[in-house]
């Protein structure tokens, strides 16, 4: 490859020595710090979340919920003054990423619990955090499949196979749709929440006609809305992340599509909204109950912290993260440890006073959150009935 | 220490990978992109077989291994015989390809959602016994490679790298040579897949892309082009680095673009100013030309 | 209903292969006369969209000057690869395998880069609305975007042509590429020429980044994509022919749309390059390509 290789004997014995000195010092080191990260007074809450990859907002939501729970705890005089710290690792919304991450947190950090979001990451996790038996909790993860994971996985967000019943009763009822076409995310979210959608809308009589996907994260959607608008439908129904909605809407206006559109519970986002524009208008979906400018009292309050705080409204996520940890820190009130403790004390809360609505869990430890129908129109984000 | 462990066989796959990459890119000079593709086979066969038809992980190498060198062989017959930059737009290409299968073929290779619940063998379920058995894989590795590269085998090898035309002017059917070191490279990145399949219990297409690829290229020139011990210690520093940083607070999303800056960086000053990287081939004397 | 979906997978087509046609001119730019495989052309085009909306959005330039302020900026970024790492590397004896792997190290480089200073949120560039809704012609449509694209592109291809032909710094390139050593001795001043092909190269490029970015968004992964079509595109028009890379550009947008006719949309990427392999398999040399040298023969 090199043209003037020497062919003479090269023996670099300093190199050598160089390179195993510096990995021995560093696996010592790794090593060293394996065993001096016990003894801490404070109790630690674990992340894993997508701060960098396709979906870092999620990232940002947990990372600012988690810090107005900390400033509140703070306020409260943390649990009998000890602290609660929050070990946070970047799982990129990568599942193999994810899963060195949770390794590291249960086996180094000994974390009890830890949070974590998307579906194909919950997925993956949840069979280790439940081997390990630590709590692992989903804050918007839908795929109707984390029901099955196991009894130490908490999901405060409500998954598909609920929520989809009311969406397809609006797409049937509210919106008389006959036809649909999907167009959905090629992962475990995706897939999950879009086959939910259609088995029960067509089991109320209407028909899928087109099935599209596209890559997370992608911005360019000319070609499957082609395929679409050519379909025909009567409503396109969009299971994906904001930012693709955002791209999406925007491609369909341009090239002149009329079919109305469906998403599932999350996607009235402020990142949307902004990337859509106008094209965001008519746009339907069952939502979350929590809404930072016309929800609940406190719903509003933190919304108008998060605002004067970061700036931005909050998305439903950052609530979330916010109610995951101030019921981490009930438990700790309680004398809870273990992750048992923390197990039994989660499911035995009713109605517990979150900013993202009311939280009781069902025996499966899956919120029973109700959701809401709401709808653009004018610009605004408008609840129906 | 369970988390070491961890990191021991991390280390020792990527020591296969980047030993068997090094046959190519190091002996030969064929710089290939689609190692990740290679090792994404093993994985996958190794997956499916394990979860789907209960096979036992060592009856799985086997099976990875004949599909990987099929599959290799179809790659370097078409491109290898071609001059000119055409086998790095091949590999290129065909890595797209091999990823985009994995990607969509949801009936086979479950696509996004990848395969989960991947079992170890039974009696390497521990991380420290995992550790010892990828130690193994990559000690044989390390045998083979050498086997090659001191037999006369290995001689003209490093006789098509130096020079193609003389290679070929004394009689060697280069093209010969060049397929079959590239089948033998890419059967033993199969068994890297298949350990790193066991490792992690999970995989899915997103960890086969060109990024790994230029990965394992990275740890073959910083480690020692032409050097099978400088591939592993090219992938220990490179691996236990950045699990290293895991103990410091660095913020994640600047811990890793750092962590890749790091290594482009490190391969650019390499290429520059360390050509041979930190363990220099040792070339005896006779044995070029 | 059918053949208006051809249609209007025909029209997506043509202005995707337009788009195409200048990444293929662009990389060859670079390829043919310096042999550089230039895989951080790939990052050359991310981070032009990203100049753009800098200027655009975060400076608030007017929009013409942002495009033209994106293209010139990614030339001199072209330039200052090639001098900061390719030409230090070639001075210092490496080969063309150590210059390949060296820039492979530099698109991992300004990728991770590119994430430290734009994170990894996507952008999108404020466009006057007009030139992105849709002209309906019955069930067809086709936004002024896109005919602007089109046309751009034809005329940037057209000026390349020209450029290549009559100009001393074309005949140049040209001369270089047919054989560096007699350029050398003919007295053409090669490393000027080079500086020349990279900054062209890469406002080339920019040029197709700009109109991606504007009708598209931005991602800071896009880049990857865009280099495989550009290569596989100058492959199939046979490498050293600048018509060729340009209409096998063109073919390949068509090919790839009309692909997914039939065949589910995710597939889209594999297309090109089952192309890109029959093309390998039994026409290396691509259409209007030198035939290629084999080793069995």
């Amino acid at each position: 490859m090199r043209t003037n290789r020497t062919s003479k004997q090269i023996r670099s014995v300093p190199a050598t020595l160089w390179a195993l000195g510096l990995v021995l010092a560093l696996a010592l080191t790794l090593g060293g710090l394996t065993g001096a990260a016990h003894a801490q007074e404070e109790f630690k809450y674990g992340a894993v979340m997508p701060v960098t990859g396709p979906i870092p907002q999620y990232g940002e939501y947990f990372i600012r919920g988690s810090q107005l729970a900390l400033e509140d705890l703070e306020k409260g005089g943390w649990i009998d003054g000890r602290k609660i710290r929050v070990v946070l690792e970047d799982g990129k919304n990568d599942p193999k990423v994810s899963l060195a991450a949770i390794n590291k947190l249960i086996n180094i950090d000994k974390v009890p619990i830890v949070e974590t979001v998307g579906s194909s990451v919950v997925l993956a996790l949840g069979p280790v955090a439940q081997e390990n038996r630590v709590i692992l909790v989903n804050t918007a993860a839908q795929n109707p499949n984390v029901r099955k994971i196991g009894n130490f996985i908490f999901s405060l967000v409500p998954l598909a196979d609920g929520v989809m019943q009311t969406t397809a009763r609006q797409a049937v009822e509210g919106m008389k749709a006959k036809t649909a076409g999907l167009l959905f995310v090629n992962n475990e979210y995706g897939r999950g929440v879009s086959s939910t959608f259609q088995k029960l809308f067509e089991g109320s009589g209407g028909k899928v006609v087109a099935s599209e996907i596209h890559a997370q994260g992608e911005t360019d959607f000319t070609t499957p809305l082609t395929k679409l608008k050519f379909a025909n439908a009567d409503i396109v129904f969009f299971v994906g992340h904001e930012n693709e909605l955002g791209y999406a809407l925007k491609k369909a206006k341009q090239i002149g599509m009329k079919s109305r559109w469906l998403a599932p519970p999350g996607v009235f986002n402020p990142l949307t909204l902004t990337l859509a524009g106008d094209a965001a208008e008519g746009l339907q979906a069952a939502d979350y109950p929590f809404d930072p400018v016309y929800g609940t009292e406190r719903m509003r309050a933190f919304g108008k912290r998060y605002q004067e705080r970061f700036r931005v409204l909050p998305g439903n996520a950052a609530a979330r993260t916010y109610d995951a940890i101030m019921l981490y820190a009930a438990a700790l009130k309680t004398g809870g440890r273990t992750p048992e403790q923390i197990r039994d004390y989660l499911l035995s809360v009713k109605n517990f006073d979150g900013v993202s609505g009311p939280v009781t869990f069902d025996k499966e430890g899956i919120t029973l959150e109700q959701p809401v129908v709401r709808v653009v129109q004018g610009g605004k984000i408008i609840l129906m009935k | 220490m369970n988390y070491f462990f961890y990191v021991i066989s991390l280390v020792a796959i990527y020591g296969i990978l980047t030993v068997s990459l090094n046959l190519v890119v190091g002996y030969t000079a064929i710089l290939s992109v689609a190692h990740a593709a290679f090792m994404g086979i093993g994985a996958y066969a190794a997956a499916l077989l394990l979860t789907g038809w209960g096979f036992n992980f060592f009856a799985t190498l086997p099976v990875a291994m004949a599909v990987a060198g099929l599959v290799s062989g179809i790659l370097a017959v078409s491109t290898l015989r071609l001059k000119g930059d055409y086998y790095i737009i091949g590999s290129f290409g065909f890595q797209v390809i091999l990823y985009n299968v994995f990607l969509n073929w949801i009936g086979l290779t479950g696509g996004p959602f990848g395969i989960r619940n991947i079992p170890r063998p039974q009696a390497f379920g521990s991380n420290l016994r995992y550790a010892i058995l990828t130690l193994g894989f990559l000690a044989v590795c390390l045998w083979v490679a050498r086997r090659v590269g001191e037999s006369p085998y290995g001689k003209v090898l490093r006789a098509i790298r130096e020079d193609e035309a003389a290679a070929a002017s004394i009689g060697k059917n280069v093209t010969r040579y060049k397929v079959s070191v590239f089948v033998l490279s890419s059967m033993l990145a199969s068994v890297g897949g298949a350990l790193y399949a066991g490792l992690i219990s999970y995989i899915d297409p997103f960890t086969f892309t060109i990024h790994e690829s230029i990965f394992l290229l990275a740890l073959v020139i910083i480690g020692g082009s032409g050097n099978v011990y400088g591939s592993v210690v090219g992938a220990a520093v490179l691996i236990v680095i950045p699990e290293a940083l895991r103990f410091f607070d660095v913020p994640t999303t600047v811990a890793s673009p750092i962590r890749e800056i790091l290594y482009g960086l490190l391969m650019i000053l390499f290429l520059r100013f360390r050509p041979k990287g930190l363990l220099p081939e040792r070339i005896t004397p006779g044995m070029v030309r | 209903m059918a053949h208006w979906l051809l249609l209007q997978l025909l029209i997506n087509g043509i202005v995707a292969g337009s788009l195409y046609a200048l990444l293929a001119i662009s990389f060859a730019t670079i390829y043919a006369p310096t042999k550089t495989f230039h895989f951080a052309h790939a990052s050359i085009y991310v981070y032009s969209g990203y100049f753009l909306y800098q200027f655009a959005m975060g400076w608030g330039w007017p929009l013409p000057v942002s495009i033209l302020g994106g293209v010139v900026t990614a030339g001199a970024m072209g330039v200052l690869v090639d001098r900061v790492v390719y030409t230090p590397l070639r001075r210092s004896g490496a080969g063309v395998m150590e210059v390949l792997l060296s820039s492979f190290a530099v698109f991992v480089v300004l990728q991770s880069v590119l994430l430290l200073v734009w994170k990894s949120d996507p952008r999108t560039i404020r466009v006057p609305e007009v030139l992105k809704n849709g002209i309906p012609f019955g069930v067809l449509t086709v936004t002024p975007l896109d005919l602007l694209t089109v046309a751009t592109a034809g005329a940037v291809l057209a000026a390349v042509a020209v450029f290549m032909r009559y100009t001393r710094l074309g005949k140049a390139i040209r001369a270089i590429e047919n054989d560096a050593g007699m350029a050398v001795m003919v007295g053409i001043p090669t490393e000027g020429v080079r500086m020349a092909t990279f900054f062209l190269g890469s406002a080339l490029v920019a040029v197709a980044a700009v109109f991606t970015a504007l009708d598209k968004g931005l991602e800071p992964t896009i880049g990857v994509q865009a280099l495989l079509v550009a290569v596989v595109a100058m492959i199939v028009g046979g490498v050293g022919s600048f018509p060729g890379a340009a209409l096998a550009g063109l073919l390949l947008g068509v090919v790839e749309n009309l692909g997914i006719w039939k065949i589910p949309s995710e597939w889209k990427s594999t297309i090109t390059f089952s192309v890109l392999a029959l093309f390998l398999l039994f026409r290396p040399s691509g259409f209007f390509g030198q035939r290629v040298a084999r080793y069995s023969e």
